[in-house]
């Protein structure tokens, strides 16, 4: 009993913590423009991010080695600076950016702008960070992101034409009124934002945190292909709700606002109230993991202890570099940029990373050194190697197309 | 440092500086171009417009939260105003000069009408707010109206 | 994986030494091993140590310039005596090498600077066998070594010095074999192609068939004509 306990908690956890700042805006921008026309895109991406989400927590549960650690041990201190370079970099976007999504919730509960709320999420998040435990950290935001469930509750109340919404998610059939290249370049911002590199880091280290083993493989498997793939499912049901209720008025979503007025709209003041709730615990989660993440890299390239497992005194490195990445971030937002904007950025940026995070983690969960006789199986190879070049092709894709099209206008 | 290499040293500053020097002065693009600029500024101030009807008829029916309700036609009202103001910053090319009249006053006083919807949201003044919805609406037809008819090439002037 | 020490038998010195995170008794991460201190007897070459720290790093991260990129280091803290001297930690302080190095002892204070180089056996690098070219008989140029293979010389379960006891010559990146050739059967199958395609031309030196290593020069000249086939020892 206790057991299955256990695994609901971690499936729910998978699912309330999947979505952040990037699936939200992202996905209602695409689902005002172009319907559900783009699904193949964020299905692309959620099986891509269980195929190496289970391999990387494969790899931290039977090595006992987070997937950074393994990083500079495959492709030497050289490349592997590059490859902590370019990942940091993308996750210190990605941070800002969610902690610019915390403070744009609460603003719309609270009558101050938002610059003023910055410093205070950043201020809760560094000390959560630091006193907070791990679990208690993942499982009360986790659960809280659950709230997100009212865009389905939404969806559904809204009525759309489902036959009209399948079509178009069957056919790839993009709306007459829109060019390809927004399409496409949509596309590719979409698997970014599902495929997020710090997911893999944060994932794999969090299983170290946990001090999982090949024991917890299997519920390992089940959060992932379970949870992941029903946090997806919220990702299309926010892209749909906003489809339903923008589509026809030719509303652009450019604001955290708008991403939440279909549920107003469907459900009224209760159901906008959860909606709320659901955006302060995603991107507050979010926040959470990417600067774990940040931290992470650092700690696992030079070999520093670092986690939450240990008394901040004994990680003593990682812990400065958590409160100097969040000194930073709030730096970045007190300049007054658009933390929709950075989101846009970020999820882009990820996309044109993904080769670095997960070729190692490929190459790694092969080695019968790590993994003895969990190392990869024909299946998880074929996928692995499939998606690797879906991955470059994405990556090399990405930067011009973010140029080309001028950010998708 | 022969002259050869001080003559190709000069053209490669020179090729990178042209660019640089020509996306400084400010845009006189082709009509083509002042025209897809036009019909994207359109389409933002209509999104605008009708983010803040949406907002109001959910806040006749009761169905938002006073807080939301005012982020989102704050929100709308900047964001509105930034496309317009950056359509009136470009330069229209001489054929476009009476369309761009047309198109800068009609954002305007879309403009206009989102700073007294967000005046009343703030001031609380509920009882505006239907009125405001037909404004909106009515705003939101013009500015449909001007898109379509930035789809035509310019006409004799 | 859990009860191997690869330690006690042959195994590959940048693939499964270099670079990987030295744990203390209790388990706590201490430092990476960023360097391996090797000692020169009269021509045989030996593990003494591992090296940490940037002193031990930056060479690494020249390349085949590691000792321009660490004269560099040298000038921006001149005024410290120890500026070129990594941190080390003595292979008698290790208890066993599997995915992780594992130390004997705990990690508070473990890591203490190289002593200066007074007499004795020279000490040498691993980072500078790397990239070295390797000249083959009639001038024949090899490649550069990529990785060198190390094996204890008698009873691994204590004390029994690991002697370097041959050399992997190739094209490329020391390192980038990331790991193929040792399993030839690891997968994927499309990046074991690619990485093994990449290093066709790779192959083993004995150290018996080794000349003269001229550190100076980087240099190594063999008694081959051609690379023995590399074999995939487990």
């Amino acid at each position: 009993m206790k057991k299955v306990f256990a695994v609901a908690l971690g499936i729910l956890t998978a699912i309330g913590g999947f979505v952040d700042i990037g699936d939200l805006v992202t996905n209602a921008q695409v689902g005002a423009r172009f319907g559900w026309s783009l699904s193949w895109a964020v299905v692309l991406g959620v099986v891509g991010i269980c195929v190496f989400a289970e391999m990387s927590g494969r790899v931290a549960a039977v090595s006992g080695r987070a997937t950074f650690d393994l990083v500079r041990e495959r492709l030497g201190p050289r490349v592997g600076m590059l490859n902590l370079l370019g990942s940091m970099g993308v996750t210190l976007l990605t941070f800002i950016a969610e902690i610019g999504g915390v403070a744009l919730s609460l603003q719309l509960v609270a009558s101050v702008h938002h610059l003023l709320i910055v410093p205070f999420v950043a201020l809760a998040v560094w000390l959560i960070l630091w006193r907070a435990r791990f679990s208690l950290m993942e499982n009360v935001l986790g659960l809280l992101g659950l709230a997100l469930i009212v865009f389905a509750v939404a969806l559904w109340q809204l009525g759309p034409d489902w036959s009209h919404l399948t079509d178009q998610m069957l056919t790839l059939d993009k709306p007459a009124d829109e060019s390809w290249k927004p399409w496409i370049y949509y596309a590719v911002a979409l698997f970014g934002a599902a495929m997020t590199p710090y997911e893999v880091f944060f994932f794999s280290s969090g299983g170290v945190e946990e001090r999982w083993t090949a024991k917890d493989l299997r519920t390992m498997r089940f959060n992932v292909f379970i949870g992941f793939p029903l946090g997806g499912l919220l990702s299309l049901a926010i892209a749909g709700a906003s489809a339903t209720v923008f589509g026809p008025l030719d509303i652009t979503v450019d604001t955290l606002g708008q991403v939440g007025l279909p549920v107003a709209v469907a459900l009224g003041k209760i159901g906008l109230a959860v909606a709320i709730i659901g955006f302060v615990a995603a991107t507050l989660g979010a926040a959470c993991e990417t600067g774990l993440s940040v931290g992470y890299s650092v700690a696992q390239y030079f070999g520093w202890q670092w986690g939450k497992y240990v008394r901040p005194d004994v990680a003593a490195r990682f812990h400065l570099t958590l409160a100097l990445v969040t000194v930073l971030a709030t730096g970045v937002l007190l300049t007054s940029v658009d933390p929709i904007l950075v989101t846009e950025m970020s999820v882009v940026f990820s996309a044109a990373a993904l080769p670095l995070t997960y070729f190692p983690i490929l190459v790694v969960a092969n080695d019968p050194d790590y993994m003895g006789e969990h190392a990869n199986g024909r299946l998880a190879n074929a996928l692995g190697s499939v998606y690797l070049v879906v991955i470059v092709v994405a990556a090399v894709a990405a930067i011009p197309l973010l140029i080309w099209t001028r950010m998708g206008a | 440092m022969t002259i050869r290499s001080g003559l190709s040293r000069r053209s490669v500053l020179l090729a990178l500086l042209t660019p640089a020097v020509a996306a400084c002065s400010p845009s006189t693009p082709d009509d083509g171009s002042w025209r897809l600029h036009a019909r994207r500024a359109t389409a933002d101030v209509a999104s605008s417009v009708q983010t803040a009807r949406l907002s109001l008829e959910q806040a006749i029916d009761d169905r938002i939260i006073d807080n939301y309700l005012q982020t989102v036609v704050v929100d709308a009202e900047a964001s509105a105003g930034s496309s317009a103001e950056k359509l009136a910053s470009q330069q229209p090319p001489r054929e476009e000069r009476k369309r761009y009249d047309t198109v800068t006053s009609g954002l305007d006083e879309a403009t206009g009408l989102l700073a007294d919807v967000r005046i009343a949201v703030v001031d609380g003044r509920t009882e505006a707010y239907p009125r405001l919805v037909d404004e909106l609406g009515t705003t939101a037809d013009d500015l449909d109206a001007l898109e379509k008819e930035l789809l035509r090439k310019p006409g004799p002037s | 994986m859990d009860d191997v020490n690869r330690l006690t038998a042959e195994l590959d010195a940048v693939l499964h030494l270099l670079d990987r995170q030295v744990l203390d008794v209790d388990g706590r991460m201490v430092c990476k091993v960023d360097d391996v201190e090797l000692v020169d007897d009269d021509g045989v070459l030996m593990l003494a140590g591992l090296l940490a720290g940037a002193a031990a790093l930056v060479p690494r991260f020249g390349g085949r310039l590691g000792d321009r990129a660490l004269r560099h280091w040298h000038q921006l803290g001149i005024e410290q005596d120890d500026r070129t001297r990594p941190y080390r930690i003595d292979l008698s302080d290790v208890e066993r090498l599997g995915s992780a190095v594992e130390l004997r002892v705990a990690g508070h204070g473990v890591l203490t600077r190289q002593r200066p180089q007074a007499g004795g056996l020279t000490r040498r690098r691993l980072n500078e066998l790397m990239w070295m070219r390797v000249h083959g008989e009639g001038g024949a140029e090899l490649g550069n070594v990529i990785d060198v293979r190390v094996a204890p010389s008698g009873a691994a379960e204590r004390g029994a010095p690991i002697l370097v006891t041959g050399l992997v010559v190739g094209r490329g990146r020391p390192g980038s074999f990331l790991g193929y050739d040792r399993s030839p059967e690891q997968g994927p199958w499309a990046v074991n192609r690619v990485v093994r395609w990449l290093h066709r031309h790779s192959g083993l030196v004995g150290i018996e068939d080794v000349d003269r290593i001229a550190w100076d020069t980087d240099t190594i000249t063999v008694a081959r004509r051609e690379l023995d086939h590399l074999t995939g020892v487990g």
